[in-house]
């Protein structure tokens, strides 16, 4: 009797825990303008320009048609810095631009390492997140307020 | 013994009264009017201050007095002669000649020594205007600096081949253009565009080069073989002029300097020249009439804000070559 009681708490556990680390796949709602500027409030070294959507169609190489809302700023090339957030029309969508986002901070390392090697550091401390339909990337001076940005916008 | 107090006569009570009444007046013209009195005492003459008075008068009721209104045009002039003579001097020996023609000098703003030669590469300014439609059929090819334009500028059309670290030198062997895969060579890049016009900025990555021949003859070489993919027989090659640095801030290295700059550009200028390019002079607008960048205009030395990079857009879209 007492191992049946054991084992069923222990399953409770387990189904407990896994159902935390479930949680990023939540619905969230993110105002995306808002937290592409909150982000780029944490870049220091340099200025940041809101670019268009076509820009970053031809930065990032998304299918615009699979984008419902996206915002991006870029640098003046002076540094690695930048910042995206886009909200995707679902869920596995927002997992490929993941995947294009780390295509992104790995051709970007490949060309600073040789031109201005200490911005690789930045870039290898990305933050690449998803959340629901959503996908940012942050190449920032200051990954731990970014950080914090984004697990108050739910990710 | 208490002496009797004597009344006053009517004359004394008569000039107590004055007195009196004039020593209100002036309490009150002090109260009131002090400021005119405190200008009594200043260097301005009563004359010039009404003067002055008679003009704001004038001014706000627009009814300036004609000699007046002459007077304002000719110290507005003085001003305007001033500051486009006073950068012209960068480049001009003969200043009597840039005394003459203040506004046509300054398009030699920023040009290399022995510009004079190559004058016919120079893009002229053109009166009107073009919009982004022209470059719908443009592309534009470069290194950061091009890259931060493509970003900053507010450009909406073109193709943008850039890439952060291009240099002439490792164009045909480092795959650096962005794609969906992954990166490829610039050439490779440019086959899959169409593209009648070509803008291309390189040089800055070559400031440091020792032979600046053989830079120029790199330069012909790859704008010769982006011509190749154009696909018009004949496309129009615009080819920037390399922007100068504010040296104070280029933290990249001592050969980032501005006398590089003028080398680089005179070769680029004779290559233009030798090749029938259009050389398109950036630093007319972006030299701080000493050879140098105007400061401000960049955060790090090199790569312009945003808003040179909008000035530089609005500089290339008055020069053009007027199509036939």
């Amino acid at each position: 009797m007492k191992k049946t009681v054991t084992v069923i708490v222990l399953a409770a556990m387990m189904a407990f825990v896994l159902t935390a680390c479930g949680g990023k796949s939540k619905d969230i709602t993110v105002d995306v303008t808002k937290l592409c500027e909150d982000l780029q409030s944490t870049v220091t070294s340099g200025e940041l320009a809101s670019v268009s959507s076509d820009l970053q169609a031809s930065t990032y190489f998304f299918d615009l048609t699979k984008v419902e809302e996206s915002a991006a700023a870029l640098s003046s090339g002076a540094s690695a810095c930048e910042v995206a957030v886009v909200k995707c029309k679902d869920s596995s969508y927002a997992s490929e631009v993941k995947g294009l986002f780390e295509t992104r901070v790995k051709n970007q390392s490949d060309l600073f390492a040789d031109y201005n090697a200490p911005e690789v550091a930045k870039l290898d401390n990305a933050l690449i997140r998803t959340s629901g339909n959503y996908a940012v990337l942050c190449v920032t001076d200051d990954t731990k307020k970014a950080e914090e940005i984004l697990k108050e916008a739910g990710f | 013994m208490e002496q009797k107090k004597r009344r006053p006569t009517a004359q004394e009570r008569r000039s107590g009264l004055i007195i009196n009444v004039l020593t209100l007046i002036v309490l009150v013209l002090f109260i009131f009017e002090g400021k005119s009195l405190i200008s009594l005492f200043s260097n301005e003459s009563i004359q010039e201050r009404i003067q002055e008075e008679e003009q704001e008068v004038f001014a706000s009721a627009n009814l300036l007095p004609e000699e007046t209104e002459s007077e304002v045009q000719t110290e507005a002039v003085q001003k305007e002669t001033q500051t486009s003579v006073a950068p012209s001097s960068e480049n001009i020996s003969d200043q009597s000649e840039s005394d003459a023609e203040p506004e046509t000098e300054s398009r030699y703003l920023g040009l290399p020594e022995g510009y004079e030669n190559y004058m016919t590469s120079v893009v002229p300014e053109q009166s009107v205007a073009i919009d982004d439609s022209y470059f719908t059929d443009a592309v534009f090819i470069g290194d950061s600096r091009m890259e931060g334009f493509r970003n900053f500028s507010g450009i909406t059309k073109g193709s943008f081949v850039t890439a952060v670290g291009m240099e002439l030198e490792n164009i045909y062997s480092t795959p650096q253009i962005p794609t969906a895969k992954g990166t490829v060579l610039v050439m490779d890049a440019l086959k899959n565009l169409n593209y009648s016009k070509i803008y291309m900025m390189l040089g800055t990555n070559e400031l440091g080069a020792y032979d600046m021949e053989a830079v120029k003859e790199s330069y012909r070489k790859v704008l010769n073989d982006v011509k190749t993919y154009s696909s018009s027989a004949d496309p129009i090659v615009y080819v920037y002029s390399v922007i100068y640095v504010d040296e104070s801030l280029v933290t990249t290295g001592d050969y980032v300097n501005n006398a590089n700059v003028d080398t680089v550009n005179q070769k680029i200028l004779e290559m233009c020249q030798e090749e029938g390019y259009h050389y398109i002079n950036l630093n007319e607008i972006l030299s701080d009439g000493n050879h140098s960048l105007i400061p401000g205009a960049s955060e790090d030395g090199i790569h312009l804000n945003q808003e040179y990079c909008k000035k530089w857009l609005d500089y290339t879209k008055t020069h053009y070559l007027p199509q036939v």
